[in-house]
Formats: structure tokens, sequence, C-alpha cells
């Protein structure tokens, strides 16, 4: 987390506060201040002029960040601080900031044929039902799947997954795309359309590779087993 | 009210105003009021082929700017009754249409006619999008080969965006033996990848460039497997089903019974 590179000479708030609460003690820790601003200040405080506080029976301590959320090492170091005096007991960190849970991108269905000329980005997955010509283009971040012919371009992992995969029922693309590996298909014939099994593309050691849809599960779990 | 019908390709060439000038006297031929707008600013030749070049005094472009009524501008066929043309300027601005202008132009010829059919110019840029502003529906004309067929596509995408009726498909100059021996695309395939209805297939027939040079559309001709084509084309439009041509060549008694014996290919 990049830290401000410190307050404004004019704030007369103080980095740290410190109110005493019914069960323990409340640290309100400014967040209009600098991380470094914050631990001196907090230094200050239990070496100096609240010496006299932290001193006695065991204080339950809860610290607020206000709208700003510290990273691990940001509360370890804060830990640190407080553990040197052996009666805080650090009740929890709290942050009012909304949680930046990662979301989870929502798939995009198309439904009808993409034709030349159009294009279609998405953030997370793309299914189409129906085809994607020769001239279109599909460009998602996560998985392409394609309930019908492929046989114009698709870009799956669009902003650097190299694990998502293009599904098809019928494999005949001008241009498959997968992270930053792209490859096209043979200048020599096309492909016999008699197969009917669904295949999809992926990449095994940063080559496009393509197999039957039902070995889909079975690569993705390999894939994550290694660490991925 | 009658229902305007844009013939567009996006790929020159392919046969866009011999299809409008074969589908207009087809349905003429089927007893139906037909008007035939060039909107080809530039590079008219709807009246060459229909062979009414010498008859034209005013065009679109007057008919915009109020150099004259939309009356005096249209040309009446010398053949039917109840076909007319509405020429496209060959030498004035075509910046004087705009899709509002021509819009409104198709509008007044619904009301006097039963098919307003609209000849598209090559390309997506402007003057196709004037041609189908007015249009209720669409035909695309495509051949069988890979170019035409992506810009068909391309096509198809434009008119769906522009919300008009599920866009019908004409497949022209059609070489059954080239299909056959597997160096032209088959018409299934086509239809695949457009994924639009099939409006009729039109064989690629020598009878058709002569007709255009005479200004006597193929489909007047009774022999002309062409001719025949465009009719069933008509005949669909009108709601009949029609099964589609036999396309091969040799598809006649003597050559069947030389099939049957082997002695035909």
């Amino acid at each position: 987390m990049a830290h401000q590179t410190g307050c404004e000479p004019l704030r007369t708030r103080t980095p740290v506060t410190i109110k005493g609460i019914r069960d323990g003690l409340v640290f309100i820790l400014n967040d209009q201040c600098s991380f470094e601003e914050i631990l001196t200040d907090l230094d200050e405080k239990m070496n100096g002029s609240h010496q006299r506080l932290l001193l006695g029976p065991l204080v339950r301590v809860t610290l607020q960040t206000g709208s700003r959320k510290f990273s691990d090492l940001e509360e370890a170091q804060i830990r640190e601080k407080l553990s040197g005096h052996g009666n805080l007991i650090i009740q929890e960190f709290q942050s009012s900031s909304v949680v930046p849970v990662k979301q989870e991108p929502v798939p995009f269905i198309h439904h009808g044929t993409v034709r030349s000329g159009q294009v279609i980005e998405h953030d997370g997955d793309v299914v189409v039902v129906g085809d994607i010509n020769p001239g279109a283009q599909v460009l998602a971040t996560g998985d392409i799947y394609v309930m019908g012919t492929l046989r114009g371009m698709a870009h799956a992992g669009c902003k650097g997954d190299e694990n998502a995969v293009i599904a098809a029922v019928f494999f005949r693309p001008t241009q498959l795309r997968i992270h930053d590996v792209i490859s096209r298909s043979p200048d020599t014939g096309d492909r016999d359309l008699g197969e009917t099994e669904m295949e999809f593309a992926y990449l095994r050691d940063k080559q496009m590779a393509v197999d039957k849809i039902s070995h889909l599960y079975s690569i993705r779990a390999r894939d994550f087993r290694g660490g991925n | 009210m009658g229902e305007a019908i844009v013939v567009t390709s996006g790929k020159g060439g392919v046969g866009k105003t011999t299809t409008s000038a074969n589908i207009g006297i087809a349905l003429a031929l089927s007893g139906k009021k037909v008007c035939l707008v060039d909107t080809d600013i530039g590079l008219r030749n709807l009246d060459v082929v229909m062979g009414l070049e010498n008859r034209i005094i005013y065009d679109i472009v007057d008919v915009v700017t109020e150099q004259c009524r939309l009356e005096q501008a249209l040309i009446k066929d010398k053949r039917f009754d109840h076909l007319y043309m509405l020429p496209a300027s060959q030498t004035k601005d075509k910046s004087a249409l705009t899709p509002e202008s021509v819009k409104e132009i198709v509008e007044k010829l619904k009301g006097q006619f039963d098919f307003v059919l609209i000849d598209c110019p090559a390309g997506i840029e402007q003057g196709f999008k004037i041609a189908v502003s007015g249009a209720d529906k669409a035909i695309v004309v495509t051949n069988p080969e890979a170019a035409a067929v992506r810009d068909a596509d391309r096509v198809i995408g434009l008119l769906e965006a522009e919300k008009l009726e599920r866009p019908k498909l004409v497949i022209n100059r059609v070489r059954p033996h080239m299909v056959r021996e597997g160096n032209m695309l088959d018409i299934e395939e086509i239809v695949a990848i457009l994924a639009i209805d099939l409006l009729g297939v039109v064989p690629d027939d020598e009878g058709v460039i002569s007709g255009s040079n005479k200004g006597e559309p193929v489909v007047m001709n009774p022999n002309a497997r062409a001719g025949m084509a465009y009719r069933n084309i008509a005949r669909r439009i009108l709601g009949d089903s029609v099964p589609l041509l036999v396309l091969s060549e040799n598809g006649g008694f003597l050559n069947k019974m030389k099939r049957m014996i082997g002695l035909g290919k």
C-alpha cells in the first residue's frame, strides 16, 4: 500500500489519539497522516506523554484506523510497538473502509452471431450463444466459450491470465490468443468439420494446445495443484 | 401501405443492381405496383439495366433539393404499367442526400406502391446509411466466394444494428459444377456462416449479362434458369413457398436417363 508522503503542515489533528472506553483503550490512528508519522507519534505517546496510562493492569486495546486499511506488515509494526508494553492486549484493528473485496467478474452472455467487424470486450468470462464469424473479435479477461462455431478471433485472458481457455463446439478460428500467445490456423486446407465434440484451447508450457472439453476439468485441476 | 426493401451487399459487383431490377420486374409480373429507387449517386446504373436511361429527366437529388416534384422524377417502365423507377443522379453533389430526406421520399412512395425496392451502393459508409434509412426489410446479396460472404456478414451486422427486420439472403452467380468440385463455397456453408434465411439461389447465367446489356433483365426470358430463380425469389417475397431450383446444369430428362444407364457424368 502506498503511503501518503506526509501531513500537510497546517494540519492540527494529531496522528494518534488515545481514548479510554469502558473496557479498555481506543487508539485512533488518523487516516490523514502517513504511516511513519503514526509510528513516530505512537512511540512518543507510549514512552512519553501517556506512559502513566500504560502502567497497571491488563488493558484491551482497539485500534481504529479510519478509512484506511493497514497491510499485514503495517499491522505487525504497530503490534511490535505496543508489545513493548506488557499490559496492552491488542483486540482488533477496526477500519471503516469498505474492504475492497475482489469482485468476482460476472460472465457476459452474448446471444446471436458475432459478425465481421463486431467486437465483444468483457472483463471476465464471455459466453457466445451462436457463432463467431471471420472478421469478428471477442476479447475476455477470463475464458471464452462458444456454443457454436468459432471462425473469427478469440482472445482469452487478454489482461494477463495464462490459465484462460477458449472453448467452442466447432473449432475453425482464424486466430486464437491466450494471454500473450498467438496462434493462427494452419494455412493448408480446412479442418474436417466431421468432429462434433466440443474442444477447448489452453496454454501448455506457453504453447497453444487443443483438447477435448472433457479434459478441461483435469487440466484446470492440475494447474491449480501446480500452485499457480 | 407498401413495404420498402433495400438490396445491399457490402462488396461491389456481386449483383445488387441486377437483383433489384430482376426482383422488381418479377414482382411487377405478379401484378404488384413496384418502384425501384437507385441510391448509388454518381455511379447510377439501375436505369441502364432496366433500359430506361434515355427517359431520365429528373433524379432523386432534384426531388430532395425541390427542383421537381417526386411524381415528375418517377420513370414509368416501357413494358409494365405498374413498374416505376426513381433514378440516382449521375453528376450532382451527393451530399444533398441525407438519411432523413431519403426516408421521407421512401415513405411517400410506400403510400403509392406495394413494393419500394432500394438499390444500395457498395460499401458501408454514408451511401449505405442513406439507402437503409427508409427500408423496412433488407435483402443481402452475396456470391459464393469468401470475400463476398465476409462483407455480407459485416453488412448483416450493421442491418441488425439498424433494427430492420431480419435480412434475407440471395446467393448470386452460383456455378453448380464449381461447387460440386469444391472450388466454390457451397450454399449450406454460406447459410451456416451468415445465419439468416435464404431467399433464393441464382445460378451464374450468361443470359444475365446479355440481358443487362440490352436493358432487358433476364427475368423476362422464360427459358433462362436465372430468370426462373428471380421469379421464384419474387414469389417467396409474396409469401409463397417455392422449393429451391435444382442447380445442376445437366438436369434434363435425357441426361437423367443417361446417368441411369451410366453414359452421362
